[in-house]
């Protein structure tokens, strides 16, 4: 299981996207929560699945405008 | 606020927005009333966004579509959606309804952020006054920066109605993650390397070659390594024809002696390609390959999310193509094998299957497509813009259409959106007034927008229109013949209508030809002298079977080649 965490701008726009990109990746989104700080939305997802397609999701929301920032990591990290 | 986004549009040398008017809209079209601003009206906006996309591959920037909210809008979505997956920029400026009724099912209320969100690089809706002039700069710069695409701003007609602030309200987007990043230069050095050593190279160019100008790097490289140059559907624009080593397009309709050389290459420099399977047809045996060693594939792009989307590279480089092949230029620094045996075998291949061809075009009765192209080929300036619709007619193009200048093939590639040409043909007319614009359709793609020819009087846009008339949804008959067991459901079409009074219908000369020749004439006469031409070509529909074809989910070596073509994809070494 992995852990990727994104900055967005406080807007369910950028959250929509985000959610659209995941939908279409073959991993299993295990949990997500979204949590609002100032101007922006952290969202933090656990997703299981094989490296290559967490890979594809990583990439695929890196694509995005709207995400300000994204990290991937092991799942052994509060949020 | 709508006057003072009319004035951004001028700093960034909009000159001409594309679209219909409505009710959401109309403060924006007003605001446009008397501007050095061109407003081109069209017959449907899914023309007007087709339109752009002609334009922005003409001109090499992106065009803007206003439209209005509800159907306005979502009559646009294919368009983006075929924008998108190929790389096309735009901007479009969608009206919505006032935001006090946002969510209240209003007249022409529909949520076009939330339908597009998965189809545009960028997308936006303005909820503010100060953020619209941003919105539209931001949109503008996005399309365009590293991978193009296209992008949306939704702007609700309270908004346009507004007084304009005298400040801008700033949007928080990561611009910089589109700036390409530098290539690495150890691993340039290593695919030098493999490319030096490589016994039977293959350069694959993808669309991404001609946004980035490398078609000059591509061919240099070429020559340099003495590698054939295989191309996808959209790379093929990228690549003058006529170059010795040019192979043409690899895929579902692609040229065999392209085939032979991907399937059969040791090292692969893919450049700008996302690795669709209608360039492979399946990816197993490249998988096999790459991962066992026995082929070394190196992919530059500049989107990092397609390195390994579907194969995994020996030798991956995200960056500029450009400047990527000119760095890599630097360090083949050794003469590289040359095998004239195999390059000698790929260009046979290429002779039989055009002595096949012409065999079969001569005893087809009445046209035959691939002799229509040759003929229209050579009916036409080097210069001329081809655009093509979509099905057998597009695929024949693939085949048989020679490019001679970078950017000169438009087609929808990737989405492969029926009734692209007419529109997307005006768009690239618009672009470039003085260019020849030939728009190859089939009869079924060109019913779906041709009420967009009006256009051609309207504004002087004088294409010229060659419809392969088969009567026929052709590609698709042809799937039934082959994989339903000649199952023939929903693809014949009837006599009607009849493509000279439509032609007449709009203003435009049409012409039914009976010979070669004739058409010869009647093309070449209206493209020399930019007058517009309707061409009805009546094309046998049983005759008309798109040859090579590698079947869905197969190899790319076993492509189905024409009659009397003998020959096998598969190089044998000495």
């Amino acid at each position: 299981m992995r852990r990727i965490s994104i900055s967005t701008p406080k807007s369910l726009d950028a959250l929509g996207r985000v959610i659209a990109i995941t939908r279409r990746a073959r991993v299993q989104l295990v949990d997500m929560v979204v949590v609002s700080e100032d101007s922006l939305y952290r969202v933090h997802m656990k997703v299981e699945g094989p490296h290559d397609e967490v890979q594809w999701l990583v990439s695929k929301l890196d694509k995005l405008p709207e995400v300000l920032r994204i990290d991937e990591g092991d799942i052994d990290i509060n949020y | 606020m709508v006057d003072k986004l009319a004035e951004v549009f001028k700093t960034y040398g909009i000159k001409h927005v594309l679209g219909i008017p409505g009710g959401s809209i109309m403060a924006l079209y007003d605001a446009l009333y008397g501007r050095d601003i061109d407003v081109i009206l069209f017959r449907h906006e899914q023309g007007a966004i087709h339109a752009a996309e002609g334009y922005a591959r003409a001109a090499g920037r992106p065009a803007v579509v206003a439209v209005t909210s509800g159907p306005g809008a979502t009559n646009i979505v294919t368009g983006l959606a075929d924008a998108y997956m190929d790389s096309t920029p735009l901007v479009a400026i969608t009206g919505q309804v006032a935001t006090s009724i946002f969510g209240r099912d209003g007249f022409q209320e529909t949520d076009i952020p939330g339908v597009v969100m998965p189809i545009t690089k960028f997308v936006y809706q303005v909820r503010k006054p100060a953020e619209a002039t941003t919105a539209f700069k931001v949109a503008y710069e996005i399309s365009v920066l590293g991978r193009p695409g296209p992008t949306l701003i939704d702007l609700p007609r309270d908004i346009q109605l507004s007084a304009a602030p005298d400040y801008e309200e700033r949007i928080q987007v990561n611009r910089e993650k589109f700036v390409p990043p530098p290539p690495d230069l150890e691993k340039l050095r290593m695919a030098a390397k493999y490319l030096i050593e490589a016994k039977r190279p293959v350069l694959l160019v993808g669309g991404g070659v001609f946004w980035s100008g490398a078609t000059p790097e591509v061919l240099e490289l070429s020559k340099m390594l003495y590698a054939p140059i295989v191309s996808t559907l959209p790379g093929k624009t990228a690549v003058p024809h006529d170059f010795p080593l040019y192979m043409g397009p690899a895929g579902m309709h692609g040229r065999a002696e392209a085939d032979a050389a991907l399937a059969n290459a040791d090292v692969i420099l893919a450049v700008g390609t996302r690795f669709s399977d209608r360039t492979w047809g399946r990816f197993k045996e490249l998988q096999e390959a790459v991962r066992s060693g026995r082929v070394k594939l190196i992919h530059i792009d500049i989107d990092r999310s397609e390195i390994g989307k579907n194969v995994k590279p020996t030798v991956d480089i995200v960056s500029d193509a450009k400047e990527s092949l000119r760095r890599l230029i630097d360090f083949v620094d050794m003469a590289p094998r040359t095998n004239q045996r195999y390059l000698t075998w790929l260009l046979e291949i290429r002779k039989k299957y055009e002595e096949a061809m012409a065999k079969i075009a001569d005893s087809t009765p009445g046209f035959h497509p691939w002799k229509v192209l040759k003929v229209l080929r050579r009916a036409a300036p080097r210069d001329t813009i081809a655009v093509t619709g979509v099905g057998s007619h597009q695929m024949w193009t693939e085949i048989a259409w020679d490019v001679y200048e970078p950017g000169s093939y438009i087609t929808s590639a990737g989405l492969g959106t029926m009734g692209f040409c007419v529109p997307a043909a005006l768009g690239a007319k618009l672009a470039a007034r003085n260019r020849p614009v030939l728009c190859i359709d089939g009869d079924g793609s060109f019913q779906m927008t041709m009420n967009n020819l009006a256009l051609v009087r309207d504004y002087d846009l004088p294409i010229v229109a060659v419809i392969f008339d088969n009567r026929a949804l052709q590609l698709v008959k042809q799937w039934q013949i082959y994989l339903y067991q000649r199952r023939i459901i929903a693809t014949e079409f009837s006599k009607r209508p009849d493509f000279l009074k439509i032609a007449e219908a709009y203003d435009i000369d049409a012409v039914k030809p009976e010979t070669y020749d004739q058409l010869e004439s009647v093309a070449a006469r209206a493209l020399r002298n930019n007058e517009p031409l309707v061409v009805d070509m009546t094309i046998d529909s049983e005759s008309d079977i798109v040859l090579p074809w590698v079947k869905p989910g197969d190899w790319l070596t076993s492509a189905v080649l024409p009659e009397g073509m003998d020959a096998k994809l598969v190089y044998e070494e000495d």
